[in-house]
C-alpha cells in the first residue's frame, strides 16, 4: 500500500471559527492549506471536546512519523466510522495542517478506510 | 453623569478605530443593507459633505473620543461629543415641535429605576440628583438616515434607537457610565443590533478635542 | 408645577432607593449571626446565551497577536509572543477552566439563579454557571469575608456581592491564572476582578474590570451582553478529557516561540492592514490617543518592532507574597486531616490523627513554639515523626524544638530502646540521605536520623499511605516530596513555590532539569475534579496551597526559561550574554527579585551552570 504525504492545492480560506470556545482553529491550523496522509491507525482517543487520531505515517524515504489528527467530539462520531475505527487500519486523511510543524499536527476535514468507510464528506461533518 | 468622560475603546478597537469597508464583525444586517455597505466610500461621503453620517446617533457613541454632559436646562440633558463635534439633546419634558430631522433624531429621555419599585419615570434633573439607582432610559428616532457603524452599515429613516446609561463607581472612584444600545431597523436589519460601550469618567476638560466628521 | 413634580418624585426615589438598598449589618455565618442581610434588588435569574456584540471581541479566543485595546505591559506582552497555540496539547492545558471574568466570554449558554436560606428566605448567593467548561461560579451575598491568602486559588474565584442601587457589583479574588485573551494575553493569579451587572429588560450588560497588578499598566475595562432565552436550552454539559494528543511527546516538552522567533507576531496586523503598534496592544490602545501615537508611522513601526524584544529596567514581583508575617502561626485545613501552618519560614505541614502528628518541615524555628502549641491543638497525641524535605534552615529551623516536644512510641520499649539511651523519647526525624549529610556537614541543629536514599519511603500512618520520594538534582541533590495518599495532598517542599523561582542550589547538588523532573513526578501523581480545579492539593515550600494547576504552570515556566538558556549556551553565549537576553523577561513581574537571598540574576546563573554542566548523578524519571 502506498504510503504517501501529498500536498493537495490550497483550499479557499474557511470559515475558521473564532467562535470556538477551546482554541481558535486559525490561530491552531492554517485553514487556508489541506493536506493528505495515508498510513496506518495507532491509536484512536475517543475523547471530548476532540478526539485524536494518530496515523503512522512513512515518507519517501522510508522514515515514519506519527501524525496527530484532531478529530470531533465523542458524541459527534456515534454511529459513524469512529465506532469501529483500531490500531492497525489503513486510512487517507485530508486535513489542515497544523501551524507548528513540530507537532505533525492536522485538524480533520475528511478520512476513508480500505473498506470505503468515511466521514467528512456529508453535510455537518466538520470538526468545530 | 454630567462631567467629561472618555471612550474605553477596549477590544472592539479594529472596528471602532480603524473600520474598514466589508468588515461588519456581528452585525445582522440584511441583503439589502450589505449591497450598501460594500460601496461605502468615506472619500466620496466627505466630498459630498455627508462625512458626519458616521456620526449619527447610533454609532457615533462608539466612536473613540470624548464626551462632555451637562444640563443644557432642567429637562434636557446635553452630550457634546469632540469626535465629529456631535451634539445630542436628551428631553425628558415634550419634544421640540417642528424640529428639523437631522443625523441625531430625537430623543425621548426618563428615568428607569427598574426593580427599585417607583414606577420608572421621573422628571429631568432631578432624577439624577436622587443618585445611581437606576438608568437613564433614551428612545430616539425621527433620524435622518446615517450610518449605524462607522464603516457605512446604513440605518433607515424607520429606525428606533433604545439607549440605556448607567453610572457605576469603584471603590477606586473610578466611575464608568455603561452605555447599552438596542437598534431596531426592520428596513437594514435581519434582528436588533445590540452594542455594549463604557466610557471612564475624567476630572477636567483635558484632551477634549473637538474635530469635525472630516478630520479637520 | 415643576416643584411639586420634582418634590413628589424626590420622595419617590428616595422611597426605591431605601427600598433598593436596605441591609441589616453585614451578618457572617463566621460571627454566628448567619442569617446574612436582607437583599433586594434586580433579579438576574433565568437561561442566558452571550450576545455577539458588534464584534467579535466578545468570544473566546481570538486572533494571534491581536492585543489591541488590551492595556498590558511589557512582560504580559512578551508571554503572549511566546505563546503559541500548540500550548494547548500540553496535557494540563487541555481541559483548563475559564478563569472570571473570562467565563463570560464563551458561545455557551448560561444559567443564573439565586440561593435563599431556607427559614429566613434571605438571599445567601446568587450561582452563575456557564456551560463551556462547566464553570460554577457562588456569589456571596451575605457579606462573608474572604479567605485568607494563602487559601488555593480557583478558576471561578471567590466572589462576593453587593447591590448599588439596580446594578449587582460583584468582586472576586483567588483567581487561578487564566487568559485575558486565549491567544495568549494572560491574566495573573494576583487579579481581583469587579462585576458590573445590569439588566434591562431581556438583556444583561456586564462591564468586568480586571485589575492585574502583574500584566497589566491599568485595569482593563471590558463590556459584554448576556441575552435571556425564554426556554431552558437544556443543554449544559461539556466533558472534557486529557489525553496524549500528540503521540510520544514528552512531559518537558511545553511549545514556545523563543524571543523575536514568533512566525505569526505581523499576521494580523498584516492580514487586516492595521498599525502593528495598535495590534500589540498597551494602554495608549485603549483610548483615542491611539490615533496620535501612530500618526508617524515610522516612529510608531519602530516603536512596535522594540516592544518585541525584552528592553526596561528589570523587573520585580508584582504579586502579593501570602505568607503571614504578623508573628503568628495560621492554621488552614487543607484536606482530610492533612494541615498548613503558616507564618514561620517555609510551610509546614501536619497530618493528625489516633497514632499522633506526622510533620512535614519544621520552619525557621523562630515561632517553634507556637508552632508546637498549634499543632497541639489538632492532635492530642505528640508528634511522632518529622519529615525534611530539604536541609535548608528555613525548613529544619525547628527541628529541634518540634523533636523534643515529640515522642516517637514505636521505639520506646523496642528492641532499640534497649541499644540507645532516651530512644523513642523524641520524635524521629526522616529525610534523604543527602539532606542528612548537608545538615551533618553545616552543622545545623537536630538533623535527621532516620534516611533513605534512591527508593521511596513509605509509612501507614493515621489510616493512610504516606510515602516519601527523593527527587533527585532537584534545588538540591537531598531533596523530597511527601504524598499522603488518603488526604491527597502532596507536600513539594522548595520544588514548588508560589512566590519565588526555584532556589536551584547547584553548589549542592541543585539542577534545572532535575527541578522539571521532580515537578513531573508531582504532575504523575495528582488528578483534579474538574477541569483542573481541585482534586490533589499541593502545599508548597512558600506560597498559597495549590492544585495541580499552579504546579503545570510553574513547571511550563520552568521549560520556557530552560529552552531559551540552551539556545544561548547553543550560540555560544557567555553568562553574561545570556543575563543580558534577558530569558525570564515576562516572568519577572510575577516571581522575580533584584534583592535579597534569591534574585533573578541568581537563578538565571543557577539556570546556565546546570545546563552546561549537569550535575552527573541527575536522573530523569
Amino acid at each position: 500500500m502506498k504510503r504517501t504525504l501529498m500536498l493537495l492545492f490550497p483550499t479557499a480560506l474557511l470559515l475558521a471559527s473564532t467562535l470556538s470556545a477551546h482554541h481558535s482553529f486559525s490561530a491552531t491550523y492554517d485553514t487556508g492549506k489541506t493536506v493528505s496522509i495515508e498510513g496506518k491507525v495507532v491509536q484512536f482517543l475517543l475523547r471530548n471536546p476532540h478526539s485524536f487520531l494518530h496515523i503512522e505515517v512513512k515518507d519517501k524515504e522510508g522514515k515514519v512519523a506519527v501524525y496527530n489528527v484532531e478529530w470531533a467530539a465523542a458524541g459527534q462520531l456515534n454511529g459513524t466510522i469512529a465506532s469501529s475505527i483500531k490500531a492497525g487500519d489503513l486510512v487517507t486523511i485530508s486535513g489542515n495542517p497544523g501551524r507548528d510543524p513540530a507537532d505533525l499536527r492536522l485538524r480533520m476535514v475528511n478520512i476513508k478506510r480500505t473498506d470505503g468507510q468515511s466521514w467528512g464528506f456529508d453535510p455537518g461533518q466538520v470538526v468545530n | 453623569m454630567t462631567g467629561y468622560w472618555v471612550s474605553v475603546v477596549g477590544e472592539d478597537w479594529r472596528w471602532r478605530a480603524f473600520p474598514t469597508r466589508g468588515d461588519y464583525g456581528a452585525v445582522p444586517l440584511n441583503q439589502v443593507a450589505r449591497q450598501i455597505a460594500d460601496t461605502w466610500d468615506p472619500a466620496k461621503d466627505a466630498a459630498a459633505g455627508e462625512a458626519c453620517k458616521a456620526f449619527a446617533a447610533p454609532s457615533v457613541m462608539r466612536i473613540p473620543g470624548r464626551l462632555h454632559i451637562t444640563w443644557q436646562d432642567d429637562q434636557t440633558l446635553k452630550i457634546e461629543t469632540d469626535s465629529g463635534k456631535q451634539t445630542r439633546l436628551f428631553y425628558f419634558g415634550n419634544l421640540p415641535e417642528n424640529k428639523v430631522e437631522d443625523l441625531q433624531g430625537s430623543s425621548k429621555a426618563e428615568w428607569d429605576l427598574g426593580n427599585a419599585g417607583a414606577g420608572g419615570l421621573f422628571f429631568g434633573r432631578g432624577g439624577a440628583a436622587a443618585g445611581p439607582s437606576g438608568s437613564l432610559k433614551v428612545v430616539t428616532n425621527r433620524m435622518k438616515p446615517g450610518y449605524a457603524t462607522r464603516n457605512g452599515v446604513p440605518f433607515s429613516n424607520n429606525a428606533t434607537l433604545t439607549e440605556y446609561y448607567d453610572l457605576v463607581k469603584e471603590k477606586s472612584g473610578v466611575e464608568y457610565l455603561i452605555l447599552t444600545t438596542t437598534l431596531d431597523d426592520p428596513t437594514y436589519m435581519s434582528q436588533p443590533m445590540w452594542t455594549a460601550t463604557h466610557f471612564k469618567k475624567q476630572g477636567d476638560a483635558t484632551n477634549f478635542t473637538p474635530v469635525s466628521c472630516d478630520g479637520k | 408645577m415643576k416643584t411639586i413634580y420634582l418634590l413628589v418624585g424626590a420622595l419617590l426615589v428616595a422611597g426605591a432607593t431605601i427600598g433598593a438598598q436596605v441591609q441589616t449589618p453585614g451578618a457572617s455565618p463566621e460571627n454566628g449571626a448567619g442569617l446574612g442581610p436582607m437583599v433586594a434588588g434586580t433579579d438576574l435569574s433565568g437561561s442566558w446565551r452571550p450576545q455577539q456584540l458588534v464584534t467579535e471581541s466578545q468570544t473566546a479566543a481570538g486572533d494571534l497577536a491581536d492585543f489591541g485595546g488590551i492595556p498590558l505591559n511589557d512582560a504580559a506582552r512578551m508571554y503572549a509572543l511566546s505563546w503559541p497555540a500548540s500550548r494547548q496539547t500540553v496535557k494540563q492545558h487541555q481541559c483548563m477552566g475559564y478563569v472570571t471574568p473570562y467565563f463570560w466570554y464563551a458561545p455557551a449558554n448560561y444559567r443564573i439563579w439565586e440561593e435563599r436560606d431556607p427559614f429566613t428566605q434571605r438571599l445567601v448567593s446568587w450561582r452563575f454557571y456557564g456551560q463551556i467548561a462547566q464553570g460554577d461560579r457562588t456569589v456571596y451575598m451575605d457579606g462573608r469575608p474572604h479567605p485568607p491568602a494563602y487559601a488555593p486559588h480557583t478558576f471561578a474565584g471567590f466572589s462576593t456581592g453587593e447591590y448599588q442601587g439596580n446594578t449587582l457589583t460583584v468582586t472576586t479574588t483567588h483567581l487561578k491564572r487564566g487568559w485575558i485573551k486565549a491567544n495568549g494575553v494572560p491574566q495573573s493569579d494576583a487579579t481581583t476582578v469587579v462585576e458590573h451587572f445590569v439588566r434591562h429588560g431581556d438583556n444583561i450588560t456586564v462591564l468586568a474590570v480586571i485589575d492585574d497588578p502583574v500584566y497589566l499598566t491599568e485595569p482593563l475595562s471590558k463590556a459584554s451582553m448576556l441575552v435571556r432565552m425564554a426556554k431552558d436550552p437544556d443543554a449544559w454539559l461539556y466533558p472534557c478529557d486529557d489525553s496524549e494528543q500528540i503521540f510520544g511527546r514528552k512531559s518537558d516538552v511545553v511549545p514556545n516561540h523563543l524571543f523575536g522567533q514568533n512566525p505569526y507576531a505581523r499576521e494580523y496586523a498584516d492580514r487586516r492592514k492595521l498599525p502593528l503598534l495598535a495590534a500589540l496592544g498597551g494602554v495608549e490602545t485603549m483610548y483615542p490617543e491611539l490615533a496620535n501615537a501612530i500618526r508617524d508611522t515610522t516612529a510608531a513601526e519602530n516603536l512596535a518592532k522594540a516592544r518585541m524584544m525584552p528592553s526596561g529596567p528589570p523587573a520585580v514581583s508584582r504579586a502579593p507574597d501570602p505568607t503571614p508575617k504578623d508573628g503568628e502561626i495560621h492554621t488552614m485545613r487543607v484536606s482530610g486531616e492533612v494541615y498548613l501552618l503558616a507564618g514561620d519560614g517555609a510551610n509546614i505541614a501536619v497530618q493528625v490523627g489516633p497514632q499522633g502528628a506526622f510533620v512535614v518541615d519544621t520552619g525557621s524555628g523562630k515561632l517553634a513554639d507556637k508552632v508546637i502549641a498549634a499543632i497541639a491543638k489538632l492532635s492530642a497525641k505528640p508528634i511522632q515523626f518529622i519529615l525534611n524535605t530539604t536541609f535548608r534552615p528555613d525548613h529544619t529551623g525547628g527541628n529541634a524544638k518540634l523533636q523534643m516536644a515529640g515522642a516517637d512510641p514505636s521505639v520506646t520499649g523496642s528492641f532499640f530502646s534497649m541499644q540507645f539511651q532516651g530512644a523513642g523519647l523524641a520524635a524521629t526525624i526522616i529525610s534523604q540521605l543527602n539532606t542528612q549529610s548537608r545538615m551533618v556537614e553545616q552543622k545545623l541543629p537536630a538533623p535527621p536520623s532516620d534516611t533513605f536514599a534512591e527508593d521511596r519511603r513509605r509509612k501507614y500512618y493515621n489510616g493512610e499511605a504516606v510515602e516519601a520520594f527523593p527527587m533527585p538534582n532537584a534545588t538540591t541533590d537531598g531533596d523530597s516530596i511527601v504524598h499522603f495518599r488518603r488526604a491527597d495532598v502532596i507536600v513539594a517542599g522548595d520544588i514548588f513555590t508560589t512566590t519565588e523561582y526555584p532556589h536551584i542550589d547547584t553548589k549542592n547538588g541543585g539542577s534545572l532539569q532535575g527541578e522539571i523532573n521532580a515537578l513531573n513526578f508531582i504532575l504523575d501523581r495528582t488528578v483534579y475534579i474538574h477541569d483542573e480545579d481541585g482534586g490533589t492539593m499541593i502545599i508548597p515550600g512558600h506560597g498559597r496551597v495549590t492544585d495541580e494547576w499552579e504546579v503545570a504552570e510553574y513547571r511550563d515556566m520552568l521549560v520556557i526559561i530552560r529552552d531559551r538558556v540552551q539556545a544561548m549556551i547553543k550560540a555560544g553565549a557567555t553568562l553574561q550574554q545570556t543575563l543580558a537576553s534577558r530569558p525570564t523577561f515576562d516572568y519577572d513581574v510575577r516571581y522575580g527579585a533584584t534583592s535579597g537571598p534569591w534574585t533573578t540574576n541568581m537563578f538565571v546563573e543557577a539556570v546556565y551552570t546546570s545546563l552546561k554542566n549537569p550535575p552527573k548523578t541527575e536522573n530523569a524519571r
